[in-house]
């Protein structure tokens, strides 16, 4: 299987506003977030919250800067192909440099971890995947 | 119907969260040992706001507010309501006062579904412990309180007793029918709920019908309204209490499933750690435990897309 990305320029210029929540939601499609989604900024001594509900289950929310040099991109598939073996083709619709990341409760969660697994990715993983690799230093037979 | 006097409009604007606010009171309140009554309205409905009032007056008043004629909420008719929530408030220039807080449906949703749920009988006991201390901060000398029960009596009034040392504290079932403070706390309440529930500004969208009934789980109207208002997503607006199994079973058939973090822990019995029975029927799985790196880095292998 071979994915193929389209990405165009005049896609990446607005910023999606992105919320990642502690629940799966079982299904893919336009929801009508602006209606029924509404983060309130309030301020606790110095601390700002963020808060908001779904479902009618409480969430506390935290900006989430994206690594230095990344830029999220938002794809789309818009048919997905049958078989495993078909190329498959997303196209970007927007991007986004920052996001909130939703807590059930985040006073009840000890491990507030998606800021490490961020950079762990950007600082770790994708230089170890996407790096040049010098043919030289590869272990010849 | 007539203009009330009830100024709902600084909660409407924000009818997500709760509410607070009194009326005026003369200086008789604030010199005089007082009586104060408490009751709730909205308790049972899977809609709106369940709201708490505190009625109170001197204890040398008692019987000019029992000629007022206040009576349990229940059985008087709308109308009757009303009439009597105008003499009550026209008497707070000389001998009446009264508090509400209006717990918002969002409020109560949250509050239960938390992920260490708040049940109503507590919030209940929480609200009425707090307008007392509100009651007593704004200066009214209460020397004897009546409520209106929820569950156990004796079990709440000694609760309260012990909170409250130095007040008189009588907890009853039907107290509202009983005595007229806890009767005039229950009109203000009722016709406050009403008055909320008919205004109701759905911030989700302004095209929301209001044919909701009375929002008792019973009643047909506030069925259909609640099948015909289901978002797939989101589910309801937030009139409507989610923690309610009438609103969740709604969802279960009409909305998308959503799946959360906790949802294991419901089942058993999570106060004496007892696993669900069906846990022991079940075939054990077996996860293939990887690597530290992996798992905080929440990182997963993904088959398909």
């Amino acid at each position: 299987m071979s994915i193929n990305l389209n990405i165009h320029d005049k896609n990446l210029t607005s910023n999606s506003i992105l919320h990642h929540l502690p629940c799966k939601i079982q299904a893919n499609e336009e929801a009508n977030v602006k209606s029924y989604f509404k983060p309130k900024k309030s301020l606790e001594g110095e601390k700002q919250c963020l808060s908001a509900t779904f479902r009618g289950r409480p969430l506390d929310g935290k900006d989430i800067a994206l690594p230095e040099g990344y830029v999220g991109v938002i794809v789309m598939e818009k048919n997905k192909p049958f078989s495993e073996e078909k190329l498959r083709s997303f196209d970007a619709v927007g991007c986004f440099k920052n996001f909130t990341q939703w807590y059930l409760d985040s006073q009840y969660t000890s491990e507030n971890s998606i800021d490490m697994v961020c950079q762990t990715w950007a600082t770790s993983i994708t230089s170890a995947i996407h790096s040049p690799i010098d043919p030289k230093k590869l272990p010849c037979d | 119907m007539r203009k009330l006097k009830m100024e709902v409009d600084a909660y409407m604007s924000k009818n997500d969260e709760n509410y607070k606010f009194h009326s005026t009171f003369g200086e008789k309140l604030k010199c005089e040992p007082c009586i104060l009554g408490i009751d709730e309205a909205g308790r049972g409905p899977v809609l709106g706001p369940m709201v708490y009032a505190a009625c109170f007056c001197p204890v040398s008043s008692k019987e000019d507010l029992a000629n007022m004629g206040c009576d349990d909420s229940k059985v008087l008719k709308e109308e009757q309501r009303e009439t009597l929530f105008e003499k009550l408030n026209a008497a707070t220039s000389d001998f009446i006062g009264w508090i509400i807080h209006i717990l918002s449906p969002n409020y109560l949703s949250t509050s239960m579904l938390s992920r260490s749920k708040y049940n109503l009988n507590s919030i209940s006991h929480d609200t009425a412990i707090d307008l007392v201390k509100t009651v007593t901060k704004l200066g009214v000398d209460v020397k004897e309180i009546y409520v209106d029960t929820v569950g156990p009596p004796d079990v709440y009034q000694a609760k309260l007793q012990r909170i409250f040392p130095q007040i008189k504290v009588t907890v009853e079932k039907k107290a509202d029918a009983k005595y007229p403070v806890v009767s005039a706390a229950s009109i203000c309440a009722k016709v406050c709920r009403d008055k909320v529930v008919n205004e109701w500004v759905f911030s989700e969208s302004p095209d929301i019908e209001k044919n909701y009934g009375s929002g008792y789980p019973s009643d047909p109207a506030t069925k259909t309204w609640l099948r015909k208002n289901v978002d797939r997503i989101f589910g309801f607006p937030n009139f409507v209490r989610f923690s309610w199994s009438t609103a969740s079973k709604i969802l279960e058939t009409e909305a998308v499933k959503v799946i959360w973090p906790d949802d294991d822990e419901e089942e058993g019995d999570a106060a004496s750690n007892t696993p669900a029975i069906t846990s022991f029927f079940a075939a054990k799985k077996t996860q293939e435990i990887r690597h530290a790196f992996f798992r905080n880095n929440k990182l997963i292998q993904v088959e398909s897309f």
